[in-house]
């Protein structure tokens, strides 16, 4: 059975349609992300899955049974993190935990759960003057306390500086390592890369790709990438004439930036090429490709995350 | 019951600790007794029919915290946690509605009661003004008028758009809501047609039915006031369980 099924979910509000016959399930035990630009419609998609909106239409089932008309069994089989969460105002990290605890029939010992995260030394702080990264982590550990069979988590590392979505990163592990399933969204392309067993891209309410990431990449970015800055904006004619070199797949100007994907010698190809139009570089790195390739392929776009990779 | 208690501590010590809505629930009535006490007070006086400033408007003073409670600090409180996004989080827990609403009452009847409490034993204690017959009817008096209020104000927090327009609209009610209970100007001084007015506020009902057990009146004699505070909870209890919601939109 799948721990999450979505069949042809569509959302509009008002003129806005944005799910648009989203699909997909999610299988026991593995860590699923959503990905795609801010606005994509990954949030909307979660709150339905959590009951917290309903679908206009389509159908979702989460351990097999309905997000909404279900709601309060699922409220202990599932555990949720939201992108902007709150607890009332002026309690302590303890407290929470106390509260939160009191809610549910067997919880896990709190103080436990907050050493595991790293934030044991926080117990007597109170919530809203932890940073950011703490924050996160007392929101992670009460979605944790009933050991939920599968949990939520919407733009988990949004907030936090490199270093503590790395500590992040080893959380959510350890989570699916207890058998929990993970259903997480993300704009950070290195964190799916990193983290995630399948991902499914969002583009504009649509799934347009669902697969493992060296599945995507191959089937959707198989040619290497060189992203290239020059000194001045490339002129409109550049990227017709760079795809007309064989060895060439895919030219993208955007101002200044310049991303090429190609085969073999491409990258000499294009050098020579520019050199002979006098075009100067003022900045060039070649990569294989990755997740950002397969969105710019599928999309014509960049996901334009706010950390360069 | 274990989420209940757990619950309405954790309201009451959020509540608590914000010294400004703490300040104006429990300690602005009795501090403003003290200070209206100590400049007005002077003895038996001939405009409040021979008796003391305090003795005439003492029994008032609670409706102050109705005021405050009602229309500002339960439905502001509330949309707090609703904008900020807590209600949410604790609805996607197995926590009942009913169970939510039960502490969150709990809580401000508790601060709400402190409050008139304390006023009330300051003009006794401080001032002197006899205590009433029978105090235990004055306190029921005081807890029908505050889940009055508390219904009211659950309304209020349906219908008010955000927490900032219901500071700025709260704190406007409130001063009307005051100035009719009599407490800072006795009623029987006003203008005819300012009283008229006054008719309809339900804090000067309530006021009134303070007033009269205080003075030893009978609840039967006080039938417009405890029918006013009663429709009050009914027409408000409706109101607000059709308002009630958990999420901005």
């Amino acid at each position: 059975m799948s721990v999450v099924e979505c069949v042809e979910v569509v959302r509009r509000f008002g003129d806005v349609t944005a799910l648009d016959g989203v699909s997909f399930q999610v299988a026991e035990g593995e860590i699923f992300g959503l990905i795609g630009p801010n606005g994509a419609g990954k949030t909307t998609l979660l709150n339905c899955v959590e009951g917290l909106d309903r679908p206009t239409s389509g159908r979702i089932s989460v351990l097999g049974r309905h997000p909404i008309a279900d709601r309060h069994e699922l409220t202990r089989l599932t555990g949720v993190q939201l992108q902007s969460a709150a607890l009332p105002p002026r309690i302590t990290v303890a407290e929470a935990m106390r509260l939160f605890s009191a809610l549910y029939d067997d919880p896990v010992p709190w103080p436990e759960l907050l050493t595991t995260l790293g934030i044991a030394g926080k117990q007597r702080t109170r919530v809203e003057r932890l940073s950011g990264g703490e924050r996160q982590r007392v929101f992670i550990a009460l979605a944790l306390l009933h050991e939920p069979k599968v949990v939520f988590l919407d733009e988990l590392t949004t907030a936090l500086d490199p270093q503590a979505r790395l500590a992040m990163w080893e959380v959510v592990e350890a989570v699916r390592g207890r058998g929990t399933t993970v259903v997480l969204t993300t704009h950070y392309m290195e964190e799916a890369e990193h983290l995630c067993d399948r991902v499914g891209i969002i583009d504009h309410g649509r799934l347009i790709a669902l697969d493992t990431v060296p599945a995507l990449i191959r089937a959707h970015a198989g040619d290497a990438t060189a992203r290239l800055v020059l000194t001045q904006p490339a002129p409109a004619e550049l990227a017709p004439e760079l795809k007309r070199i064989d060895t060439v797949t895919a030219a993208q100007p955007d101002g200044k930036y310049l991303t090429v994907q190609g085969t073999g010698g491409f990258l000499q190809d294009v050098l020579t090429d520019l050199t002979t139009r006098n075009i100067r570089i003022a900045d060039l790195r070649a990569t294989s490709p990755g997740l950002e390739d397969v969105f710019l392929n599928l999309t014509g776009r960049h996901m334009r995350t706010e950390v360069q990779s | 019951m274990k989420g209940y208690r757990a619950l309405t501590t954790t309201l009451l010590r959020s509540l608590l600790r914000e010294p400004v809505g703490f300040f104006f629930a429990v300690v602005f009535a009795p501090v403003l007794v003290s200070i209206l006490g100590l400049i007005f007070d002077s003895g038996p006086d001939p405009n409040f029919g021979g008796r003391s400033f305090i003795e005439a408007t003492l029994p008032a003073f609670p409706s102050l915290v109705l005021a405050i409670t009602g229309v500002l600090l339960v439905p502001v409180g509330h949309l707090n946690l609703r904008e900020s996004g807590a209600l949410r989080r604790l609805r996607l827990t197995p926590l009942r509605p009913a169970t939510f609403i039960a502490a969150d009452l709990t809580v401000n009847f508790l601060i709400g009661m402190s409050g008139m409490i304390a006023a009330l034993a300051v003009g006794w204690l401080v001032f002197g003004v006899a205590p009433p017959d029978s105090l235990a009817s004055v306190l029921l008096a005081a807890a029908l008028g505050l889940v009055a209020f508390l219904a009211l104000g659950y309304t209020l927090a349906g219908i008010y758009p955000s927490a900032g327009a219901a500071t700025g609209i709260g704190n406007t009610l409130m001063l009307l809501l005051m100035i009719s209970s009599g407490a800072f100007i006795p009623l029987t001084t006003m203008p005819d047609g300012v009283q008229k007015v006054m008719n309809f506020s339900p804090v000067r009902h309530f006021a009134d039915l303070m007033r009269g057990l205080w003075e030893g009146a009978g609840w039967s004699t006080l039938l417009l006031p405890v029918g006013v505070l009663s429709a009050m909870i009914v027409v408000f209890g409706v109101l607000a369980t059709a308002l009630f919601r958990w999420d901005r939109s």
